[in-house]
């Protein structure tokens, strides 16, 4: 069946790029109604070209997005102390091996976020580039707690309310 | 001559007033989309998923129901990835639910800042620190959206640019754009309902959260004026208001917090005494939008944290200053 299966995907794949003829497109697309593997084919197929052929189109495959968003949940959490510099001169101290990785990282990313976040601003800047992720360095002391605690009571706009593990006591056992 | 000079003077003049007219009027417009953003959050019924993506961080879906009964405002929402929470609020109490540690906190909560929420009271301090601009229209989650862009006077804060729905008012994406130009921070609606009665989105209230066995659990906090033990932050970037101070805890430590905002963006500053045996690693740090400043002040440990620019924490951490307080 998976072999079965196989084929079929090379078959929906020459479907897609047209170059099938009409009574195999139809067996393709009725086992699209029976297996919904070759429903998730079919979006990422469609996702795939879509991204790459343009700037506006996003990605409905959750099969692929899933596959990318665990690749990304892999690389490393980013919190780096910045050595210490004049202010109007902050530059990351990129090591050339998470540069290697970064660039890995970015790559997945252009592929995998709506391209609605890489074109951040249409009018001030033609195309906002992906932050590149800095070389992790964990920064002692500075624990997700600190934040949770800020933005309990910030008023950040773009920003969630607190939803972090911050310092509470019990005050009545059970309710 | 003096007919030249009169007539360049008033070209001058009608070219100046001109420009300050139409400037006005822009300002004034997206000044109005600001207040129409502020009260849709509030007055609105909606149920919606949003995914909220920081640089260096994961992606984090949320679903989120707000409904108005008379004049009360519920809101239940939901992290959907990851280890599973939900908050539910009800005015100004906040119940958060957490399955794994079976508790449940409960707050009194006066501040609000959640997306799709926009600050509540210092419209006047954003139109002092950024240029309001209506964009392009654009289109978020299905809906057409008018383009915000506010555009700080400063490099004391980020650029933000918001999308808002154009029939409600509502917002349904924000971003935090650096200086250069890469986007920090962004949460956006992938799915929305908006407006029609409260009837609509009851149903998405009525889950049960917690239960009986579940521990509830009170914030510890007291006040705190910072001059009382010598602590003072006297030259804070142009446009950042006090907007709390008070003594809390943060894991087993107890510090003081003293929160910043101008109306967009906050910063918090964090006081604690250093621990015997933990060493404090002074500078600057970065997780997403969130920039974060830290030294050494003495036997205590100041660290400045917020969504704002590398320039802005440092300059807030190096205002603070410790002058011993002397006791009659």
């Amino acid at each position: 069946m998976a072999q079965h299966l196989g084929e079929r995907d090379e078959r929906m794949s020459a479907f897609i790029d047209g170059e099938l003829e009409a009574a195999v497109a139809a067996r393709i697309l009725a086992d699209c109604r029976q297996h919904s593997r070759l429903m998730d084919d079919w979006a990422a197929y469609h996702c795939i070209g879509d991204v790459l052929r343009s700037d506006e189109m996003g990605c409905h495959s959750p099969r692929l997005i899933a596959a990318i968003v665990s690749r990304l949940e892999a690389e490393p959490f980013l919190v780096a102390p910045l050595a210490s510099a004049p202010l109007d001169g902050l530059r990351w101290r990129r090591p050339a091996s998470y540069a290697a990785a970064a660039a890995a990282v970015i790559a997945v990313g252009l592929v995998a976020l709506p391209q609605s976040l890489q074109r951040s601003d249409q009018v001030t800047a033609a195309v906002a580039p992906v932050a590149v992720p800095a070389p992790v360095l964990p920064l002692p002391g500075v624990s997700s707690e600190y934040i949770a605690a800020h933005r309990q009571y910030a008023r950040s706009v773009g920003v969630q309310a607190a939803i972090g593990q911050v310092s509470f006591s019990v005050t009545e056992p059970g309710r | 001559m003096k007919t030249s000079v009169a007539w360049c003077t008033w070209l001058l003049w009608l070219s100046a007033s001109s420009a300050s007219v139409l400037a006005q009027q822009t300002s004034i417009d997206a000044t109005q989309w600001l207040k129409r953003i502020q009260q849709a959050a509030q007055k609105l019924n909606y149920s919606g998923t949003f995914v909220h993506m920081q640089h260096g961080g994961q992606p984090q879906t949320s679903r989120i129901t707000h409904v108005v009964d008379g004049n009360n405002q519920r809101e239940r929402l939901e992290i959907l990835d990851g280890a599973a929470l939900v908050v539910v609020r009800t005015n100004d109490q906040v119940k958060t639910y957490s399955p794994a540690t079976r508790t449940i906190q409960v707050e009194s909560r006066a501040v609000r800042g959640g997306f799709p929420s926009l600050l509540t009271d210092q419209l006047s301090s954003v139109a002092d620190q950024y240029d309001a601009r209506k964009g392009e229209l654009g289109r978020v989650a299905g809906l057409d959206c008018q383009i915000l862009t506010l555009e700080p006077r400063d490099q004391m804060r980020y650029r933000h640019k918001l999308w808002a729905d154009l029939s409600s008012g509502l917002l349904l994406k924000a971003q935090m754009i650096n200086e250069k130009d890469e986007v920090v921070e962004q949460i956006a609606f992938s799915q929305i309902d908006v407006g029609g009665p409260a009837d609509r989105y009851r149903s998405h209230l009525a889950k049960r959260d917690g239960g009986r066995d579940w521990r509830v659990t009170t914030p510890v906090t007291s006040p705190w004026r910072p001059a009382d033990s010598g602590w003072y932050i006297e030259n804070s970037p142009p446009g950042f208001n006090k907007i709390l101070e008070m003594r809390r805890g943060i894991g087993d430590v107890e510090v003081g917090q003293v929160v910043f905002s101008d109306g967009l963006a906050s910063v918090s500053v964090f006081l604690e005494p250093v621990r015997g045996g933990v060493r404090a690693h002074e500078g600057l740090s970065n997780q997403g939008a969130v920039n974060v400043y830290r030294r050494r002040i003495g036997d205590h440990l100041l660290t400045v944290l917020g969504e704002a620019p590398p320039a802005c924490v440092t300059r807030i951490g190096q205002a603070v200053e410790f002058k011993p307080v002397v006791r009659h």
